[in-house]
């Protein structure tokens, strides 16, 4: 078989028209020089450079540098000599092969990305950020929590009187944990509560004044212990570490547009990852309670302040918008009544934490199946420590943000 | 739709590969682009390999990625007294790379392209050019960053000007001050009508980038042309953006390859530039052994 084809000798990038004449083991090439003399030069098959995506190519090189080229009019001449050599090295590439399967291989591709990120996404990386979290030594995460504290505590006003009595408090419920516990009471008049990795927990005093009785204070210092034992923080942190790394040796590849859809996905699976942490600090810090002979009935009472101020606010809200009391009944689907339960309640699936209605049931049927022989200490040392506290209350609350991480 | 499947190929493998795939599919990009890419009917060749650009990326991650690393999540971990200089370190450690890593990039990336068997080159010095940029970047701090455009557009001549395609040579033409001019006019066009006059302002300035190269053939410089129009820039831009949308991000790589088209086909040399009479000068090359650590860094960071 004989083509039609432009040879380039390696030395010039003069192109010489040339015929192609395709032999067993060799193709040999005739093409003349500039003054007319007819020259020849033969290839080895085993001796032609690899051509990794002959699709888009219309030219093979051969030996060593500098190469010879044979270019030829059309990627149809070239699939024939490749045709020709059916077994030969020169054109085996994994992607050669994957393109002779078409859109079947695209289609095949597409969805092997999609299970890949997916199992990536929800079940990987988590699983490797995890145990990454878990192995970090607790030195070294007391270490990271101290610095987190010392840069939050710089902008925010320090009650010292009532951090050592809630630090009274916290010893006299004597919770198992391998930690030590510090607890500091921050000027605020925000409602919320957190815990930095290692051991330290923040309350706002604005969540204190909402408090009545000790058990409440007691479900929520159990709550927030569950966070140190369980090492969420440092668990979300690391997984947040391993989704920027695994982006960040992605992105290249991947158009700016996906990247923000893999982006905000990610969000969705950092909120429900945290959801399930918080549950996990609820019941972990209801069986804490119970160990140490605290009544955890203080849990549930928390939530359920937290949801009749939320219906409070959804009545202020409704009466600023002109509407009656009735208007806001589970019945009443009008927009108004919709937009401000919509404010109001943030959807579940939106929120890092599960609405307090999940919470008061899981905990209730956690009390439920609590043994009834079982008895809880008289708290008159925690009645004492917690009137304490409550006696140097003085600030005044702001309940727009409403709840403790 | 071939660059859409490779495309397609190459992140099922970089996913599968937590990531490590990603040298090779961008060499298999690059060669993609550069065979699709035609002059006088010919066509370029790229023949890095992903082997080589593993290495690189491997430095260049752990060296390079640590301090990128330390600027992302340092706030969090380092004690708050020093975060601000580790930091600040940090972005200076970064900055003093990108001399070496233009350099080591042009080496690689020009000694890994040919055209009809003729080899591209660079011969750039990398301690000459560390000389002129540091000097050039000192004179932008005392002028408060005045001078960066002259910074930019020399750094530019002497990476041109050390630039082969086997015996011709490249060269730039543009000033500083040539550079300062057009981005205050074009900045001041932009503000006037609130960002809808940035397509034609991308395209001048891309223009101005392409039209003030040349190339040196036996003694003549001929100059490339780009017939580039801002109104179907926007055009190529409004689709590439629809497509993208509607396939969910998908049909990016055919959105980019839509845009990488339409810069590359603006582009026109005079017709008495000899294409067939090129020499082979790159003699030292040797096929696909990573001579310089600097080749390596050759990255898009």
């Amino acid at each position: 078989m004989t083509i039609e084809a432009y040879f380039i000798d390696g030395q010039t990038s003069k192109r010489r028209a040339c015929l192609v004449t395709l032999q067993a083991n060799a193709i040999s090439i005739v093409y003349y020089d500039d003054s007319l003399q007819k020259l020849s030069s033969t290839w080895r098959v085993d001796a032609i450079l690899r051509q990794d995506l002959r699709t888009s190519s219309n030219y093979i090189k051969y030996g060593d540098f500098p190469h010879q080229v044979l270019e030829f009019n059309s990627e149809q001449d070239l699939s024939r000599i490749i045709e020709y050599y059916p077994e030969a090295l020169f054109h085996q590439s994994a992607y050669n092969k994957f393109s002779t399967f078409g859109w079947k291989g695209m289609v095949s591709a597409l969805v092997g990305v999609i299970m890949v990120a997916v199992f990536f996404f929800f079940y990987g990386v988590p699983f490797i950020a995890d145990s990454f979290a878990r192995s970090i030594p607790k030195e070294y995460e007391t270490y990271i929590g101290n610095n987190f504290r010392q840069t939050y505590l710089q902008y925010q006003t320090i009650d010292t009187l009532r951090s050592e009595q809630i630090q009274q408090f916290y010893n006299q419920m004597n919770l198992e944990s391998d930690y030590d516990i510090s607890v500091v009471v921050v000027d605020s008049k925000i409602i919320n509560a957190f815990a930095l990795p290692g051991g330290y927990i923040v309350v706002f005093s604005g969540l204190l004044e909402m408090l009545e009785e000790e058990d409440e204070l007691a479900g929520l210092l159990a709550h927030e212990a569950s966070h140190i034992n369980e090492r969420h923080s440092l668990r979300l942190i690391s997984k947040d570490l391993a989704m920027y790394v695994l982006f960040a040796s992605l992105t290249g590849d991947v158009g700016g547009f996906s990247s923000i859809l893999i982006e905000n996905s990610n969000l969705v699976s950092s909120l429900s990852y945290s959801r399930n942490f918080e549950k996990e600090a609820d019941l972990e810090g209801f069986d804490l309670l119970v160990n140490s002979e605290i009544n955890p009935k203080g849990m549930i009472s928390l939530f359920a302040k937290f949801q009749s101020i939320n219906s409070k606010m959804e009545q202020e809200l409704a009466k600023k918008m002109g509407m009656d009391s009735t208007d806001l009944d589970e019945s009443s689907d009008t927009a108004k009544a919709w937009f401000v339960r919509f404010i109001e309640n943030v959807p579940e699936i939106l929120s890092t934490h599960p609405i307090p209605e999940n919470r008061i049931r899981y905990l209730e049927e956690e009390m439920s199946q609590l043994d009834p022989t079982l008895t809880f200490r008289e708290n008159d040392s925690l009645k004492l420590y917690f009137d304490k506290l409550l006696k140097t209350s003085k600030v005044s609350v702001d309940s727009s943000h409403l709840g403790f991480d | 739709m071939q660059y859409l499947g490779l495309a397609l190929y190459n992140l099922l493998l970089t996913v599968l590969t937590l990531g490590l795939y990603y040298p090779w599919a961008k060499s298999a990009i690059r060669k993609f682009l550069w065979q699709e890419t035609e002059i006088d009917g010919s066509r370029f060749d790229w023949h890095g390999t992903g082997k080589e650009m593993f290495r690189g990326f491997i430095k260049a991650y752990l060296f390079l990625g640590f301090f990128f690393l330390l600027i992302n999540f340092g706030p969090m971990f380092l004690p708050p007294s020093s975060v601000i200089w580790v930091v600040l370190f940090s972005y200076l450690v970064i900055l003093a790379f990108v001399p070496l890593a233009i350099h080591g990039a042009m080496r690689y990336r020009l000694s890994r392209t040919s055209f009809r068997g003729i080899h591209f080159g660079y011969r750039g010095n990398l301690k000459e050019f560390y000389g002129k940029v540091s000097l050039d970047f000192l004179f932008t701090i005392l002028t408060l960053g005045i001078y960066g455009y002259w910074l930019q557009i020399n750094a530019r001549r002497y990476v041109m000007k050390h630039s082969r395609f086997g015996d011709v040579s490249a060269k730039f033409n543009a000033t500083g001050g040539d550079f300062l001019g057009l981005t205050i006019i074009q900045g001041l066009l932009i503000a006037v009508t609130i960002y809808i006059y940035m397509p034609w302002a991308l395209i001048n300035f891309y223009k101005f980038y392409i039209e003030n190269t040349g190339l040196e053939q036996n003694g003549k410089t001929y100059y490339l042309k780009s017939d580039a129009r801002g109104g179907d820039f926007l055009w190529v831009l409004l689709k590439s953006a629809f497509i993208t949308i509607i396939s969910l991000g998908l049909a990016s790589p055919i959105a980019s390859l839509w845009i990488h088209k339409f810069y590359i086909e603006s582009i026109s040399l005079s017709g008495e530039f000899d294409f067939d009479a090129i020499q082979q000068t790159e003699k030292s090359y040797k096929d696909a052994t990573g001579d310089d650590i600097a080749d390596i860094l050759d990255l898009d960071f």
